[in-house]
């Protein structure tokens, strides 16, 4: 009797086993990095030849590099810059950005900047570019600020 | 006698266990002396340029994966980073050097790179333009270096590409390993050459031994670079050195000869002082000079004038011609 009882008991347990186990059906919850934005006005915080820090001594200040919507940008009051000319503008990966690239109106060559970053510093989105516009000698670094201005 | 009483000073003196402590960590210490570096006086352009650096390290304590380490410091156009290779023999192996790889830091405060820490560390000798890099290598192989093992002699041979550009110049090396303190100065060291000149290269000589009346840095430079133009008042008597205002008086020519003058006493030509004589402008000179869009610039002529406008220094002093600056690239 005593035998009976025990069976019935593991038979319940087993069967609410099974339930408990079917109920746990497998969903899916997958991550997706959106796409970074960098929309809008960017102004020159630092600026460096060779390492030395030029942002005293030559004015940065009305330099723009405005990304508009649809992947074209904008230079106002251009400076040394890895393009001279408006045009397109591309990352290697939208989500997870390693490079970016500029494609002048009028050509068909991208070109990618020397080295990228894409920190937030202070709470705000910095874009560190380094490239050579003149001789490869001598390469520039930016470190652009989103500005309202 | 006098030194008897000097040594029972001493031998009184309250921090006489200090002392000890002091010379007993002296006598302890790694030392790593970069004995002498042999280099030739001249070469041409474009030849191959060898020098012999050599080093000793006296072990007085255990090292385990020690490399060698050689610094050389040489004008950007050289390309050094690219045109280097080393090679070494010593006493306890010969063996490669490659390049450090970027991110490694010498033992000891410094947490730069080699070879930025090296222009901290070493400097620039006494080359008046900074327009140089030091280029670091390691041995390929590590050593475990013993406590109590005998010295070890170190024969490097630094050969590059002498670069394309006429000049003179000091170079400098810097011998160290990567397990010894660059803080400490009895465990690396660094040696500047002679002046080097090159010869059977491009345009004016370029001298970086010497002080220049101007000088433009970088030494290579296109028109969509920012360029910098030094002034020294002090190099030699000239109309302007005490003057209170400089300005740049500059003419660019474009490649199809087309003459842009920007000489007047604006804003943008006004040379900002250092101290001691010295002025500077930094400059785009594709903005600069308002170059349009389908031309570029060859080269520059220039020379610096007063708030007035009636004095004026040329490559000479008061006289001579004016600077002349072309833009180029290796």
């Amino acid at each position: 009797m005593k035998i009976i009882r025990h069976t019935k008991s593991t038979t319940l347990l087993l069967i609410a086993l099974l339930i408990g186990l079917a109920s746990c059906s497998k969903e899916e919850m997958p991550f997706i990095e959106p796409p970074k934005s960098i929309e809008g006005n960017w102004k020159i915080v630092k600026a460096t030849r060779n390492g030395v820090d030029l942002t005293q001594r030559i004015s940065f200040n009305e330099f723009r590099l405005v990304f508009d919507k649809g992947n074209t940008y904008r230079l106002n009051n251009l400076l040394p810059f890895i393009v001279s000319k408006n045009g397109n503008w591309a990352f290697d990966d939208p989500a997870y950005p390693f490079a970016i690239s500029f494609t002048p109106e009028g050509s068909e060559t991208a070109t990618k900047v020397k080295t990228f970053s894409f920190p937030i510093v202070n709470g705000s989105r910095q874009l560190i570019i380094s490239f050579s516009p003149g001789c490869d000698s001598n390469v520039y670094e930016y470190t652009l600020e989103p500005t309202t201005e | 006698m006098q030194i008897m009483t000097w040594l029972k000073n001493i031998k009184d003196c309250r921090y006489f266990k200090s002392l000890k402590l002091f010379f007993l960590a002296l006598f302890l210490t790694q030392c790593l002396t970069l004995q002498s570096v042999t280099q030739p006086s001249t070469g041409k352009a474009g030849e191959i340029f060898t020098a012999v650096v050599q080093t000793q390290i006296r072990p007085a304590a255990d090292e385990p994966g020690a490399r060698l380490i050689i610094g050389f410091l040489a004008p950007k156009s050289w390309n050094a980073r690219v045109n280097t290779t080393m090679t070494y023999t010593s006493n306890i192996g010969n063996g490669t050097m490659s390049r450090v790889p970027a991110n490694l830091t010498p033992d000891g405060g410094s947490d730069k790179p080699w070879e930025e820490a090296l222009i901290d560390k070493a400097g620039y000798g006494g080359n008046y333009i900074r327009d140089l890099d030091w280029v670091v290598f390691q041995s390929d192989l590590a050593y475990n270096i013993r406590n109590g093992q005998g010295d070890i002699n170190i024969r490097t041979t630094v050969k590059t590409k002498i670069g394309p550009q006429n000049m003179v110049v000091q170079l400098g090396y810097v011998a160290a390993t990567t397990t010894m303190d660059i803080d400490n100065s009895s465990q690396w060291g660094y040696k500047f050459s002679d002046c080097f000149t090159v010869t059977d290269g491009q345009g004016p000589v370029i001298d970086f031994c010497s002080p220049q009346l101007s000088l433009i840095e970088p030494t290579q430079n296109m028109d969509n670079d920012i360029v910098t133009i030094n002034f020294d008042a002090d190099a030699v008597p000239n109309a302007l050195t005490n003057a209170d205002k400089v300005y740049l008086c500059a003419r660019g020519y474009t490649q199809n000869n087309q003459e842009i003058e920007v000489c007047g006493q604006e804003m943008k030509a006004q040379m900002t002082p250092l101290g001691a004589r010295k002025w500077r402008l930094d400059l785009w000179p594709r903005g600069y000079f308002n170059v349009p869009n389908n031309q570029i610039l060859d080269r520059i002529e220039y020379s610096f004038t007063d708030a007035s406008g009636t004095k004026q220094v040329l490559d000479k002093g008061d006289a001579g011609k004016r600077f002349v600056y072309k833009f180029a690239c290796e």
